[in-house]
């Protein structure tokens, strides 16, 4: 009888093809919304701050943001005092980024095609701060600080970029720094823990003109030096606090040392920026979007209810002859309930059906452009599709009722 | 009360009195009537004479709002709305005048459509139409709409549905009124044959010509009910409806 009455709601719907779609669409709309939050939101978060969660609580960075004394307020003896002691500060590092150029390398050997290189010249105390895993080979060495020796470590997606292969340890690579060049040695393959941090605050921006090769290079500090002269000051240091309760403390004392120090900067020469801070506003932000698609994804769904409401009853008034005749050859009440009641499930199931389709379909093309996962959940499609045949369940009721409690001779009369 | 063991319908004292506010009419006065299995009745009366309510009544679409009224025993009167829907489904069967062939549905799935009702499988269902709509020489028709078959042939398709379940009783209402004059003959000719096979028939008309074709006639004027002596014409002689033909 369930399944007569399915039989029979679609192919009503399948009569009225374009009224049926237009009824769906809201329905359409909101489940389509949910999946692509799900799918994408879930995929995007894991993204953005799947790097970044193993970064401890306790690390901030410290930027000079006066560019015309910006390379004299944070010199290097300022940090050889801060290093010597200041109340709650573990660990604190300076910071040179460079765009460099480097050459891919051919299965064969040869030097392939020029591509741009995020260059990260780190001293001993940034592995204090940020970790970075041994895939192969071995890290820097106290002598390779020191001397400023032309090792290189590259992430393993660097490695693979340039080489091919992550079987690189041992292998030359050829380095342009601006003005001068650096043959370098691989001497290991490491996975940071803060892969896009670095991009994000180095403050070299892609031209788009020649392909950037993704991750990291890493070379001692020392090294950079040797090529270009020991600054008078940095740009940026990253820095850890004791713990986490004291992160903005020690943060607002480091400045305050460092003003006191520099009595020609200003009250905004420096800027701390406190990463767990970071993080729990992008989690903030990423809530919020969730919540607001949420909340359009409801009411879509609510008006979509609404809509199918509306239709059942015109269709339940227009077919009020038909009710007639099937009661007069012996549908019960409850037969005319359940045979409206199954047009507003089925076709809020399709609408559903349509809806998930929609999303994945969505979710996918702006994975795809933003350039990560998809997180597929079987169970959320599953769920919203029963979700969406709940509100057809929902909202027919009414018009279903209307129609069960019609009279039959008065139907039998209608024209 | 119980009706008499011999009669398919027996009405006793039916009334029917229909309320609006304050006012009151009485569609059916003190009706009483036997019809035994096998009948061929003709109720005549001219349109507001209260014949619809009684067909509503004997199809139990309605129940009277005095008196009794039995069909095969049961008190109609004391069952559910359900109940009289299974009565309907499994004991009556309809030939409107308008046909009441749903539009979307071909010819077949017209037919089919009390069974749907009974529960009875779609094949099963099939089966039992197709016998049906060959009985009334329509079976090459199946797959086609009602719109696109002629009146005549709307109405033995209404007729295949009126007894696809095998009903004890098939209430015809108006059967020729929207027909003319050939089809409507041929209509009869089938009435007919339905009672031959032994069926009761009600016939309810307007029309002396096509009422004469019944056994047994009774008349209805507001809301009263006459026997017409039977006997006051030859019984199953010379149809009618073919000398105006």
């Amino acid at each position: 009888m369930i399944l007569d009455a399915v039989r029979m709601a679609w192919r009503s719907l399948r009569t009225n093809r374009i009224r049926s779609l237009l009824t769906m669409l809201g329905i359409i709309v909101g489940i389509a919304a949910v999946i692509a939050v799900v799918s994408i939101g879930e995929g995007g978060k894991d993204a953005i701050l799947g790097q970044f969660r193993q970064i401890g609580a306790n690390q901030f960075l410290l930027e000079v943001t006066d560019r015309r004394s910006q390379s004299t307020l944070v010199t290097p003896e300022d940090l050889e005092l801060l290093r010597s002691g200041l109340d709650g500060l573990e660990a604190v590092s300076a910071l040179r980024q460079r765009l460099g150029l480097t050459h891919k390398t051919r299965p064969d050997g040869s030097k392939g095609a020029e591509s741009y290189a995020i260059i990260a010249a780190i001293d001993p105390w940034y592995t204090e701060i940020l970790e970075l895993e041994t895939i192969a080979g071995r890290q820097f060495t106290d002598s390779d600080h020191r001397q400023g020796r032309p090792v290189l470590l590259l992430s393993e997606s660097t490695a693979q970029a340039i080489f091919g292969t992550t079987e690189v340890v041992g292998r030359d690579l050829e380095l342009t720094l601006s003005n001068y060049r650096l043959q370098g040695l691989v001497v290991g393959v490491v996975r940071t823990l803060s892969g896009s941090m670095q991009s994000e605050f180095g403050q070299m921006a892609d031209s788009g003109m020649m392909e950037r090769v993704p991750g990291e290079l890493f070379i001692p500090l020392a090294t950079l030096e040797r090529l270009e002269g020991r600054p008078d000051g940095y740009a940026m240091l990253m820095a850890a606090s004791s713990g986490p309760e004291n992160t903005a403390e020690v943060a607002g004392r480091l400045s305050a040392f460092l003003r006191r120090r520099h009595p020609e900067a200003t009250e905004s020469s420096y800027r701390t920026v406190i990463i767990a801070d970071i993080l729990q506003q992008v989690d903030t932000v990423i809530g919020y979007i969730t919540a607001f698609i949420a909340v359009v994804a409801g009411i879509s769904l609510v008006v979509g209810g609404i809509g199918v409401m509306n239709i059942m009853l015109v269709s339940v008034t227009e077919r009020t002859r038909e009710i007639g005749i099937r009661r007069a050859v012996g549908a019960r009440t409850r037969d005319i309930l359940t045979q409206i009641l199954a047009e507003a499930t089925v076709l809020t199931a399709i609408g559903g059906i349509l809806g998930v389709v929609l999303g994945l379909v969505f979710s996918y093309i702006v994975t795809r452009i933003v350039g990560f996962g998809m997180v597929v959940d079987p169970r959320v499609i599953a769920l919203a599709v029963l979700f969406a045949s709940a509100v057809g369940l929902f909202f027919g009721l009414y018009p279903a009722r209307r129609a069960a409690r019609l009279d039959p001779i008065e139907a039998l009369r209608h024209e | 009360m119980t009706s008499t063991p011999t009669s398919l319908i027996s009405l006793r004292q039916a009334g029917k009195v229909y309320r609006s506010g304050r006012l009151h009419f009485e569609a059916l006065r003190e009706v009483n009537l036997e019809v035994a299995p096998g009948d061929y009745l003709a109720i005549l009366g001219p349109s507001g004479s209260g014949k619809s309510t009684l067909m509503n009544i004997i199809g139990c679409l309605d129940r009277p709002t005095s008196g009794h009224y039995f069909f095969e025993g049961h008190d109609v009167s004391e069952l559910t709305d359900d109940g009289l829907a299974m009565l309907r489904n499994r004991r009556i069967g309809f030939v409107f005048q308008s046909f009441n062939l749903l539009p979307r549905l071909d010819i077949l799935e017209n037919v089919e459509l009390p069974l749907i009702y009974q529960g009875v499988s779609r094949r099963e269902r099939r089966e039992l139409a197709l016998a049906q709509l060959e009985v009334v020489g329509l079976a090459d028709w199946r797959r086609h709409l009602p719109t696109e078959i002629s009146g005549g042939q709307k109405q033995r398709v209404a007729i295949a549905r009126a007894l696809v379940t095998r009903p004890g009783l098939l209430l015809a209402d108006e059967p020729t009124g929207n027909l003319d004059s050939r089809s409507a003959a041929d209509i009869m000719e089938v009435l007919e044959e339905i009672h031959q096979a032994g069926r009761t028939v009600i016939l309810i008309t307007h029309d002396a010509q096509v009422a004469a074709r019944a056994r047994r006639q009774v008349h209805i004027i507001d809301g009263h009910l006459t026997e017409r002596p039977v006997g006051a014409r030859p019984v199953g002689e010379r149809p009618v409806a073919e000398e105006t033909a």
